[in-house]
């Protein structure tokens, strides 16, 4: 699920600072994102243009934060969609509903769990890659 | 480019196979009709049965009882369904309905069959309520109503008790949860094609029951147990546009025939 490839360079405090915050920003926005799940990739969307300039390892981090977001935004608008088509109108509680909301929050929670573990490492300067995420960054962020 | 394609395509895979495994749970408990036993079921189906003997006398039209029956059969025949496993009940009785009860039992009301123009239209509405059988609505239904332990308390009563004329009422004059009402439309209209009957039939027939008013009663029984008519009309029609039947299958009875036998 994650990896810790060497990066191409050390970074220095302040891009370590501000990858961390990229995943804090994310973290903060989780918690409000449950019942809103664009609230999650907006603040994360709106701190990776902030940085979308700055060095290199800083826009690598904002840049998998801000991806994973719109991975966990799809995922919870199923879920807030599904929920309200059975409270207001025609959808009806089922067993494939129940093991949806299940399964949705088994994925933010290990967005959840990942998110905090990173922004910890990333703050110490270590590069952290998630699956498929990490792979997708290297593709779209260049040096 | 190919790295994160391949681990999405695995992620989706797991969420997905996750997703499958837990929606295998019961948790609503929908799944448990089984358990209850076939044999508890007949028992229940008996006693609702007698008890409806005691509000409906049984309809003594032989004729249009056998065209039911031929219908009933050429629906069971064309679509893998024992015809023996399941009794048809018809009462004279002027209440504009058709219900299941548990035990394989159909009940008809001759007050539905006044409102047919013609067999189709009642194969139709036996497709759905077969439909509602081989699908095992009932049971599950009741079990969520009253739960296993009362209803094989129930089995044990007599016909009369309060509490089987209330399951009675409750099966005859409310309505299915909306999914069950969906999957016995859409296995209605399968049943119908397969028979070589065009199920626009049926819609013709909600239709035309949703609209009409008759000796004061603006919605009969049938319609009020069940989800929006026009709605089921349309979608029945929709799928209906892209067949294409056999002009020559079998017909029960002419409509001339359907006609006089009903108003015997």
């Amino acid at each position: 699920m994650i990896k810790h490839p060497e990066f191409s360079y050390k970074p220095d405090d302040s891009e370590r600072e501000k990858a961390s915050n990229s995943y804090l920003m994310s973290l903060i926005a989780i918690m409000v994102g449950v019942p809103l799940p664009v609230a999650n990739l907006l603040a994360t969307g709106i701190f990776y243009l902030g940085n979308r300039k700055g060095p290199y390892f800083t826009r690598w981090h904002c840049t998998q934060a801000m991806l994973s977001q719109v991975t966990i935004f799809v995922v919870n608008v199923i879920t807030v969609g599904w929920t309200l088509s059975i409270v207001f109108g025609s959808g009806e509680l089922a067993n494939t509903y129940i093991a949806w909301v299940i399964t949705a929050m088994l994925i933010n929670l290990t967005e959840f769990v990942m998110t905090i573990y990173t922004a910890i490492v990333t703050r110490k300067g270590r590069h952290v890659e998630w699956w498929f995420w990490g792979p997708l960054t290297n593709a779209v962020c260049k040096p | 480019m190919k790295k994160p394609l391949l681990q999405l395509f695995l992620s989706i895979l797991v969420i997905a196979g996750i997703w499958y495994g837990l929606s295998r749970i019961d948790f609503l408990g929908e799944t448990t009709t089984e358990s209850i036993g076939r044999e508890t079921e007949k028992k229940l189906g008996e006693l609702l049965l007698k008890q409806l003997e005691l509000q409906h006398p049984r309809s003594a039209n032989d004729s249009l009882l056998s065209v039911i029956e031929n219908i009933h059969r050429e629906l069971c025949d064309s679509n893998g369904v024992d015809p023996e496993s399941i009794d048809i009940h018809l009462f004279d009785s002027s209440v504009i309905n058709a219900a299941v009860i548990p035990g394989r039992n159909i009940i008809i009301f001759t007050g539905l069959l006044d409102y047919t123009e013609n067999a189709d239209e009642f194969a139709g509405v036996l497709a759905h309520e077969l439909a509602h059988i081989t699908e095992n609505h009932v049971m599950e239904r009741l079990q969520r109503e009253f739960g296993i332990t009362l209803l094989m308390t129930l089995s044990g009563m007599d016909a009369g008790t309060e509490i089987i004329s209330n399951v009675l009422r409750i099966l005859t004059t409310t309505a299915y949860s909306r999914q069950h009402e969906r999957e016995a439309d859409e296995k209605a209209f399968e049943y119908m094609v397969e028979t070589g009957w065009d199920p626009a039939h049926l819609a013709n027939f909600l239709l035309r029951i949703s609209t009409k008013t008759r000796d004061g009663v603006t919605a009969p029984q049938w319609i009020q147990t069940h989800p929006d008519p026009r709605d089921r009309a349309a979608a029945i029609i929709e799928k209906s546009n892209k067949l294409s039947l056999d002009e020559d299958a079998f017909r029960p009875v002419s409509d001339s025939d359907w006609q006089s036998l009903v108003s015997q």
